[in-house]
């Protein structure tokens, strides 16, 4: 499948999907007032994969800021990686972050989906 | 003292992230939330307002970090924002928490369900209540004044 790559700009993220490199990564901010066509582009591109996804997917999270509105966009992608078999996410958050680390915590309460921690 | 204004008309560029670092005395936790609130505010101000009676002010002192936002309303937001932040305002962190995720999980449902969820984010990130005052300039129009404050820890 072709892989999903966006670049990072000062306010959206980069978006990293490489099955070909089991590269699965979302990093950067999130801070836009309007996030959604980051989002939907990563929507559009995990209903596609779910259909033939590798036996094992880990998405990487790795954000330094997100916003409310983005909030919901990643609650939105969380719920669609939740689809796809044997998925997992690695929140990274900085060691000292609680807020970031809680945030995870959140989105880990409100999807079906394994979240593993880990601190940079 | 240190001031710092946000002008509400401003992309959010490297610069807008590099004054708020160097606001923050370069110190990464407090960057973070420093950050984050301006961020919630000033999206809120521009989602809200005309940027004619808007403005944004961070002040840091040495015991703590204060936001003045300042927007226009309408007569008829005046009671349900009193109500929202009086609301938030009587929750702990731990209810704070609860209320943020209950909010953010019906965003997913309802679209319009997400009323208040920057407010929640504010007062999480803060830790502190909200204050708010109204200042009516004529029968259609209300200024909206909220201070947020972030205790310094040495």
């Amino acid at each position: 499948m072709k892989p999903l790559q966006i670049a990072e700009t000062p306010t959206t993220p980069s978006v990293l999907f490489d099955p070909g490199k089991n590269i699965f990564e979302i990093a950067g901010r999130s801070v836009a007032d309007n996030p959604s066509e980051v989002y939907q582009a990563v929507l559009q591109w995990l209903t596609q994969y779910a259909r033939d996804p590798r036996p094992v997917t880990l998405v990487s999270i790795k954000l330094e800021f997100f916003n409310t509105a983005s909030s919901k966009a990643l609650l939105d992608t969380l719920s669609a990686l939740s689809f796809i078999r044997n998925a997992k996410v690695i929140w990274f958050h900085p060691e000292d972050d609680d807020d970031m680390r809680e945030a995870g915590e959140e989105f880990f309460e409100l999807v079906s989906i394994p979240f593993e921690f880990k601190t940079y | 003292m240190l001031v710092h204004t946000v002008c509400v008309s401003q992309e959010m560029d490297e610069a807008f992230f590099t004054a708020l670092h160097e606001f923050s005395g370069n110190n990464l936790l407090l960057t973070k939330r420093v950050t984050d609130i301006t961020i919630e505010l000033l999206q809120n101000i521009r989602r809200h307002s005309d940027r004619e009676h808007a403005s944004l002010q961070i002040t840091r002192e040495d015991s703590k970090v204060t936001w003045k936002s300042i927007n226009r309303v309408t007569p008829d937001q005046i009671n349900p924002l009193a109500e929202r932040i009086n609301f938030i305002n009587n929750l702990g962190y731990a209810d704070l928490k609860k209320q943020h995720t209950r909010v953010l999980a019906n965003s997913r449902h309802n679209r319009s369900a997400n009323a208040g969820l920057g407010l929640y984010r504010i007062a999480m990130r803060s830790r502190s209540k909200l204050t708010a005052s109204f200042e009516q300039l004529d029968s259609g129009r209300v200024i909206l004044s909220l201070d947020v404050n972030l205790a310094l820890h040495p």
